[in-house]
């Protein structure tokens, strides 16, 4: 019996040994480059709080580095725009979480221009298959090398938005110039796509005016009588402003963000 | 005991050659250990599908007091175990899963306790050093009376390891005394000190696409070298009475705990300019006090009553800052102070109504109280939590050749005081805040086993176990974000079975099998990095005196990654042969002696070493290296 059991021992022994003649290797999951445009068609004419329609006519921003991301394993409970809850932990020591929920990027210094009439196209973004649930970007200065000329007002700025704003009788024409602190970031933007092998959408990438979820508007707190405080109804909204605040506090927000796959 | 359980005995220690206590872990069926830094880091542990890190999900018990670090900076739970010797572990008890009463925090995959001592065959002690070819040099030193008990000795190691390949370099020292005093009145007196330091390198993890395109060796480093120090020193005393039907065993300890590791995982994604490197260091120290007590109860049939007591303070003191290459801090992650108070309850009943069934239900207590306070925010907290833990131990001795199992029971892990005083995290988004601030819970889970003994004969057994543990909810606390991450639900489910096989007194074999799907409830996906599949071989051959040798095949199957990744499983044939005289005793060891490349730990995350690489947050597979072939040669004299 016991010399049947060596030879059994034995063979199993070299069954197993057989598996370590190879060179380790491993299988990375699939990555697909998917298209990436922007386009304006949601900004769209809004209502904010303090009771002014606003039409936006310019929306220029200057962002970099675009990241998707997949829900990971965060509790089902805390599920919902559960993508604003994720870092890069990409980063992550191996056994403390490692892997990191950031799986996809389209990496670059971009000028969105989200009122155009065509779509801009931004490059081809890497996913890895997978299921996604949002988008992160960072804002940073608009600068020469972003091929603005001299005299561009966003130039040295992060954002421009102009545009009219009416009430009643009231009609203000607005220019905000806004500056948003280089590297912040928009984190957990809406992006939900189960990216496969086959997967060949375009990715439209939009800013909201309305909070397609709250039904908030980009302008909220804003009353632009107020801001034109000469009342000649045009209001310049620049750094150091009270209004520039506001709206700069409200544009990082990721309410406002959204990537919608297109066929 | 319960079907998972496994007592490891010193002559099977000694008959491994382990070149450090970790390794002897590796004898317990089940658990893989991988070392992703150098002699002197704590090693990554993985047991029954969970990935315990350095420590969070297996509890370790140096003569019953719990090793793992309760908040370590480093990895909750942070097991440190190179202040133990392995020549002077009297034995290894391992239970896999949280089924008996005395299994505290961190017993969720399970609980694993060094009971220390020198036996007879081996006293009036030793002499041994150790050498192998790759520059590591190894020495011990046991001294232990022959007329004195088994727990009365006094050891010392010394080891010096250049490392098998760049930045691993590690020298470490590890001192113990144990005195065990017997009373006249059958009272045992029992005192215990060890002291250990280390200062080690550390080499962090390759690409293994960078491996592929030839730009850096299999076992190489990307530098700079990462160091680090680990120093404790460790005293108890401790009381042990039999009364004839009532043991009564009480204990005091203290430790007093230094840590400090720089590293660099992933380059300078982050930092493109300064790079990610870290220095984390930890301070502080551990005092606490254990009661134990069994009582016979009933003359009619076996039973026992037992009950248990213990607390313990730990304080410490994290420091994170961010470094250059140089070294220079250039901003602080972290600066936190903390006291955590554990008070632990239990009482069980133990009883054997017939001879074919024994009985032993339990049911435990844990009360933490957190006290943190966050000196670089200059907020503070403090939280309790309460687990309460219902466990069964079902035997059913059928046969005389056939015992069957049945075990519940529910695990915890209390959540690190970085966690707590994360509360009131100011961001005016509600929802984030809501997240940031979410109440760090205890961490549980619920085990269940069925396993069987066979024992056809008396040269043969046969174990077998399936288990199943669900976890409600991971809470991870995420040491990029600052911010605990509150996981979906896991369950596991495995099988684990060993034969063991003794024919001739000069002939041992052991085979073991262990597969477990490990999966988060939710999405289906497996957990990354733990072993579906393990199996081990193990061949003796030899007597107590005379040449002897030995053999052993670890296999790991291929593990599952995070994002649908995959790496390989590998293989590792360990040999020995050597002659045992009666003063001297002469080995060499070949450790992966066909020299396969070896991928021992393997991670899916993204990094950028090469800074002439497009920065890119798109994750891969990233491995640390396992030991090439090395041949160690072992001699000892006995004294």
């Amino acid at each position: 019996m016991w010399k049947r059991s060596i030879i059994i021992t034995i063979t199993l022994l070299v069954a197993a040994l057989i598996v370590g003649v190879c060179d380790p290797g491993g299988d990375e999951p699939v990555l697909i480059s998917l298209p990436v445009v922007v386009d304006g068609d949601e900004i769209v004419t809004c209502v904010n709080d303090e009771g002014w329609t606003v039409e936006v006519s310019t929306f220029r921003l200057a962002v970099r580095d675009l990241e998707f991301t997949i829900e990971g394993e965060i509790h089902a409970g805390l599920s919902g725009r559960i993508s604003e809850l994720l870092i890069p932990t990409a980063l992550a020591h191996p056994g403390h979480l490692a892997g990191g929920d950031v799986t996809g990027e389209l990496t670059g210094d971009f000028v969105l221009d989200l009122h155009a009439d065509v779509e801009q196209s931004l490059g081809r973004a890497d996913l890895l298959v997978g299921e996604y649930h949002g988008f992160n970007l960072s804002f940073r200065v608009a600068s020469e090398s972003d091929g603005l000329d001299g005299n561009d007002p966003l130039l040295g700025h992060t954002a421009l938005i102009e545009g009219q704003a009416t009430r009643d009788d009231d009609t203000v024409d607005f220019t905000a110039v806004l500056d948003v602190e280089d590297g912040t970031g928009m984190v957990g933007g809406t992006f939900n796509l189960d990216v496969t092998e086959t997967t060949s959408s375009t990715l439209v990438m939009r800013i909201h005016t309305i909070d397609p979820y709250e039904n908030d508007t980009l302008f909220d707190g804003l009353d632009f009588l107020a801001i034109d405080d000469d009342h000649d109804g045009v209001a310049l909204i620049e750094p150091g402003d009270e209004a520039h605040n506001v709206l700069a506090k409200t544009i990082v927000r990721h309410d406002h963000y959204g990537v919608i796959p297109q066929p | 005991m319960s079907a998972g359980s496994i007592s490891i005995t010193g002559e099977e220690i000694e008959k491994a050659h382990p070149s450090s206590t970790d390794e002897t872990l590796e004898l317990v069926q089940g658990v893989t250990v991988v070392q992703h830094g150098a002699q002197g880091k704590g090693h990554q542990l993985f047991l029954r599908g969970f990935d315990a890190a350095h420590g969070s999900d297996v509890e370790v018990l140096l003569e019953g007091i719990s090793l793992n670090e309760p908040s370590h900076v480093h990895g909750q739970g942070y097991l440190d175990l190179y202040g133990i010797i392995p020549e002077v572990i009297l034995e290894i008890v391992a239970v896999k899963g949280p089924f008996l009463p005395w299994q505290g925090n961190f017993a969720t995959a399970g609980s694993i306790g060094f009971h220390l001592g020198v036996s007879q065959d081996l006293r009036p002690g030793l002499v041994r050093t150790e050498v192998s070819h790759r520059g590591r040099l190894r020495s011990v030193v046991v001294i232990a009376p022959e007329d004195q008990p088994e727990e009365t000795f006094v050891a010392a190691e010394a080891v010096y390891d250049r490392g098998f390949g760049p930045d691993r370099e590690a020298r470490r020292a590890a001192f113990i005394g144990s005195r065990r005093r017997d009373m006249s009145d059958g009272t045992e007196l029992n005192a215990l000190l060890t002291a250990q330091t280390a200062r080690f390198e550390s080499p962090g993890a390759l690409r293994l696409a960078d491996v592929e395109d030839g730009k850096i060796d299999f076992h190489g480093a990307y530098g700079p070298v990462g160091e680090g120090l680990s120093d404790r020193v460790l005293a108890r005393l401790g009381m042990n009475r039999d009364t004839g039907g009532t043991d009564l065993g009480m204990s005091v300890y203290g430790m007093l705990r230094q840590f400090s590791l720089e590293e660099n995982f992933t380059g300078d994604l982050v930092h493109e300019v300064l790079g990610d490197r870290k220095w984390q260091q930890q301070s502080g120290g551990s005092v606490g006090a254990d009661i134990e007590l069994e009582h016979k109860l009933s003359r009619r049939f076996t039973s026992a009553l037992l009950a248990g007591a213990g607390w313990r303070l730990d304080v410490v003191h994290q420091r994170e800052v961010q470094v250059d290459d140089a070294g220079a801090a250039w901003q602080t992650n972290r600066d936190l102070d903390a006291g955590i108070q554990h008070v632990h309850l239990f009482t069980g009943y133990r009883l054997s109504p017939w001879s074919w069934l024994e009985i032993y239900p339990s049911v435990r207590l844990d009360l933490f109280l957190f006290d943190a306070r966050d000196q670089l925010e200059e907020r503070a907290a403090d939280e309790s939590e309460v687990a309460i833990s219902p466990r069964v131990a079902l035997s059913f001795p059928v046969h005389r050749k056939v015992t069957l199992y049945a075990d519940y029971g529910r695990g915890f892990r209390a959540p690190e005081a970085r966690a707590i005083v994360a509360i009131g995290d100011t961001t005016e988004d509600e929802t984030v805040a809501t997240y940031a601030g979410g109440s760090p819970k205890i961490a549980t889970c619920d085990a269940a086993e069925l396993g069987a003994e066979i024992s056809p004969h008396d040269i043969a057994v046969f174990r077998i176990a399936g288990f199943a543990t669900w976890m409600e909810r991971e809470v991870l606390f995420d040491h990029v974000s600052n911010t605990n991450l509150e996981m979906d639900g896991t369950r596991r489910l495995g099988v684990e079975a060993s034969t063991a096989f003794m024919p001739v007194s000069w002939l041992s074999t052991l085979a073991e099998l262990t597969w477990t799907d490990a999966r988060f409830k939710r999405s289906g996906n497996p957990v990354p990095s733990a072993p579906v599949w393990l199996g081990a071989l193990r061949l003796f051959i030899g007597e107590e005196r005379g040449p002897y040798g030995g053999s052993r095949v670890l296999w790991i199957g291929a593990r599952p990654l995070a994002h649908g990744a995959r790496v390989d499983g590998y293989a590792r044939l360990d040999l020995n042969a050597g002659w045992r005289f009666t003063h001297f005793d002469v080995s060499i060891i070949v450790d992966n002696a066909l020299g396969w490349k070896i991928m021992e730990g393997a991670y899916h995350y993204a990094s950028r070493f090469d800074p002439t690489q497009e920065r890119s947050v798109i994750p891969r597979i990233h491995y640390v290296a396992g030991e090439p072939l090395t041949a160690r040669i072992m001699l000892t004299a006995y004294l």
